[in-house]
């Protein structure tokens, strides 16, 4: 299993385009890192599996529950929300240190997941790519999901048929994306190609 | 679109095209790459569009070679456009001179001069 030894939480800015060194047009998009301070490391022996919980947008102490302070009592600061990076390497993290894009080098690949938009209740012909039946010619047969399944003597719908439903709002990762550009100083990074979700979406970027 | 993003392009915008308008005639001399080979090719022609703004502003030339029309879009930003000369300033009176596909002829591309005394 390839190992995953570097995480962080990003915010996606939107997409831009950027010219590289042969002149040619590439499309990226732009992630700017948040201020990743690691709140608690979840450990195998004790939590059952091991990951980073980091801290993302810095609050007051005031704004928040009891409950949820003590979750800060290590860090001593206050954040609105906590993400957890599953990494396989976290010995040499301590708690309250900062994760920013430097981890990151250009011409690496990456694997970005974020929550896609939502698209509401959607038919079989958005949802699952089914075929539309004839507009005209007194058919009424336009964007129907056709048949689920066999007659009485299956007696039953299949699991897993193909209905109308909820579409998008899912947790996806998009693999393989080439960093393009690290810019150390405005902890920004651009990736080629898109990512999940809308502009102003939290996504993680994992090696 | 993002203020982040904004500053990020105008970084990289191009200051030293010259500013042109729809219907001057233009010669645009670009780089092209052949395998490792690299060489300028001008191309000449009228203005009939330009798109988008920030990084990727583009506009297209249009000409007529050997009786077919030819439309080529670049990229303002591109770093393999290497030069932009104006050669003729032309009175145009619409954002986007589409309809000179369908002029055939004599007629194709033919946009008049601009009056100087509107400039």
């Amino acid at each position: 299993m390839k190992e995953i030894n570097k995480g962080l939480v990003t915010k996606k800015l939107g997409m831009s385009q950027v010219f590289n060194a042969d002149g040619e047009v590439v499309q990226v998009t732009v992630l700017q890192a948040l201020e990743n301070v690691i709140v608690q490391k979840k450990l195998a022996d004790k939590d059952g599996y091991q990951a980073l919980q980091v801290g993302v947008n810095e609050t007051k102490e005031v704004k928040l529950i009891k409950p949820v302070i003590g979750q800060f009592k290590d860090v001593k600061r206050f954040f609105k929300k906590l993400i957890e990076l599953r990494l396989t390497k976290i010995d040499q993290l301590n708690i309250g240190d900062n994760l920013n894009v430097t981890i990151f080098d250009e011409n690496e690949k990456v694997n970005v997941s974020g929550v896609t938009k939502g698209k509401g209740f959607t038919g079989c012909v958005k949802r699952h790519n089914f075929t539309i039946g004839p507009i005209s010619h007194g058919s009424k047969h336009h964007r129907r999901g056709g048949s689920n399944g066999a007659g009485t003597g299956q007696g039953k719908v299949w699991k897993g048929q193909k209905m109308p439903g909820h579409d998008g709002h899912m947790n996806v990762t998009v693999k393989n994306l080439k960093v393009v550009k690290v810019l150390a100083e405005r902890n920004i990074i651009m990736v080629k190609g898109a990512v999940p979700g809308p502009v102003g979406q939290v996504v993680k970027v994992y090696n | 679109m993002n203020e982040v993003i904004r500053e990020l392009e105008a970084e990289v915008l191009r200051t030293d095209i010259p500013t042109f308008n729809i219907g001057d005639t233009l010669k645009v001399f670009f780089k092209v790459v052949e395998g490792k080979k690299e060489r300028v090719q001008p191309f000449e022609g009228v203005v009939t569009k330009v798109q988008n703004g920030g990084i990727s502003r583009s506009f297209t030339v249009r000409k007529i070679l050997q009786g077919v029309g030819i439309e080529k879009t670049f990229l303002f930003n591109s770093p393999r456009l290497t030069e932009v000369k104006i050669l003729r300033e032309g009175k145009a009176r619409r954002a986007k001179l589409l309809y000179l596909r369908d002029k055939i002829g004599t007629k194709a591309n033919r946009i008049k001069a601009k009056d100087p005394r509107f400039n």
